[in-house]
């Protein structure tokens, strides 16, 4: 496994190296550290707008879902 | 060291990444500015991964008539998703809809909303719905949120919203808000009534630090009425109070409103238990020359009293 350095929070974060450069204080394992924590923020995030949107158009009125599911799904992936 | 700068943006990232502040310990030593800028940078990041997916939702939302989008956002989207959304809707249509919304949801709603995202949005809601919201908020205990919405809300309306707050609750508003002018345009407009409040639930629930951040945090003319409050406390917590600012090296903030007190209030002040820990007064006495508050060290022998002149040793003596 990749230690987790500062530049790759910065990536995950999309911020340049120097936005953080004050974060080159921590060690590795607490940048590893924060970096789980907003790994983790990114998911439960994922995850909220993943089920937010099929309970969306579950609650779409049967003769719009259609329109709704192409609109929410282009991909069809609902 | 921590400083309240940064001890305030470990406490914010901490509401952000929905963990407990321990968890952010390792951050104490670190400039406040660049843990902001994290936070700030997972804020846009969990905004900007699924931008496009709310621009759909936005997009249905506005093909229905609002009372039928209300009807499904409250039944199906969650109060998160729907802070999401709202950001990116126009901001006419996003008013419509939060009129045919429930207080309640659109409370919830607003703890997850970014309000500078939504801020045309935010300007246009009547501000009968805003106090609505912003009581439920307080109810609620939902500091994080109405600090960040006092810094874009006018603040006649803001001090609407903190109307029947304790003085607790407006405490941790300030500790939370985002714009410090905002926050000393409320204090502004808030009567000393409520600040004593402040100022005593500090003492009451040990609150220092959070008091503390409020004074150092709004302008040095609030400062003026925050000060003789803290002077007027208890010896208990006059002392409590002398250790956090010390703790945090907050004196340039308080020194030039603690000038303006009378010899007998500065004496209640200076003379504290506290004042009588390793080097606190030389530390004091060394920020007040650096402000050239030099009337202000000049009265202190006068009202110091033997254990602190000594305390204070050679720092009293004029350079």
């Amino acid at each position: 496994m990749t230690a987790t350095t500062v530049a790759t929070l910065a990536e995950r974060l999309g911020v340049t190296t120097d936005a953080v450069a004050g974060l080159k204080g921590c060690s590795a394992e607490e940048l590893a550290h924060l970096d789980s924590l907003v790994e983790t923020a990114f998911e439960r995030e994922r995850e909220a707008v993943e089920s937010g949107l099929k309970a969306t158009l579950l609650a779409v009125p049967r003769p719009l879902r259609g329109r709704a599911k192409a609109l929410l799904f282009p991909g069809g992936d609902a | 060291m921590t400083t309240l700068a940064n001890r305030v943006e470990i406490i914010k990232l901490a509401q952000v990444l929905d963990v407990d502040e321990g968890e952010l310990a390792s951050l104490a030593g670190l400039p406040a500015d660049d843990i902001r800028t994290v936070r700030t940078a997972v804020g846009e990041q969990i905004f900007t991964q699924h931008e496009a997916r709310f621009r759909r939702i936005a997009k249905l939302a506005a093909t229905v008539p609002a009372p039928l989008s209300a009807k499904i956002a409250q039944m199906a989207l969650s109060p998160l998703l729907g802070a999401r959304v709202a950001a990116v809707m126009e901001p006419s249509v996003a008013v419509k809809l939060a009129g045919s919304l429930g207080t309640s949801y659109l409370a919830d709603l607003s703890v997850a909303l970014d309000p500078v995202r939504a801020e045309p949005i935010i300007a246009r809601i009547p501000v009968g719905m805003i106090k609505e919201i912003g009581a439920l908020l307080v109810e609620r205990q939902e500091y994080f949120a109405l600090g960040r919405f006092v810094s874009v809300i006018e603040p006649d309306t803001a001090l609407e919203v903190v109307r029947d707050a304790s003085g607790r609750d407006l405490l941790q508003v300030a500790l939370f808000a985002d714009d410090l002018e905002a926050l000393d345009a409320l204090v502004q407009r808030v009567d000393d009534e409520r600040l004593v409040d402040a100022i005593r639930a500090a003492h009451e629930e040990g609150l220092y630090d959070d008091a503390v951040t409020l004074v150092v945090s709004v302008s040095p003319t609030s400062r003026e009425r925050l000060v003789p409050l803290i002077a007027a406390l208890e010896a208990s917590g006059v002392d409590a109070f002398a250790r956090s600012i010390d703790r945090y090296e907050a004196w340039s903030a308080v020194l030039p409103a603690l000038a303006e007190l009378d010899d007998d209030r500065l004496a209640t002040v200076a003379n504290n238990e506290a004042t009588l820990a390793d080097g606190m007064l030389p530390r004091m006495i060394v920020a007040a020359r650096e402000l050239a508050l030099d009337d202000l060290v000049d009265r202190l022998p006068g009202v110091l009293d033997e254990s602190h002149v000594t305390a204070a040793g050679p720092a009293l003596t004029p350079t």
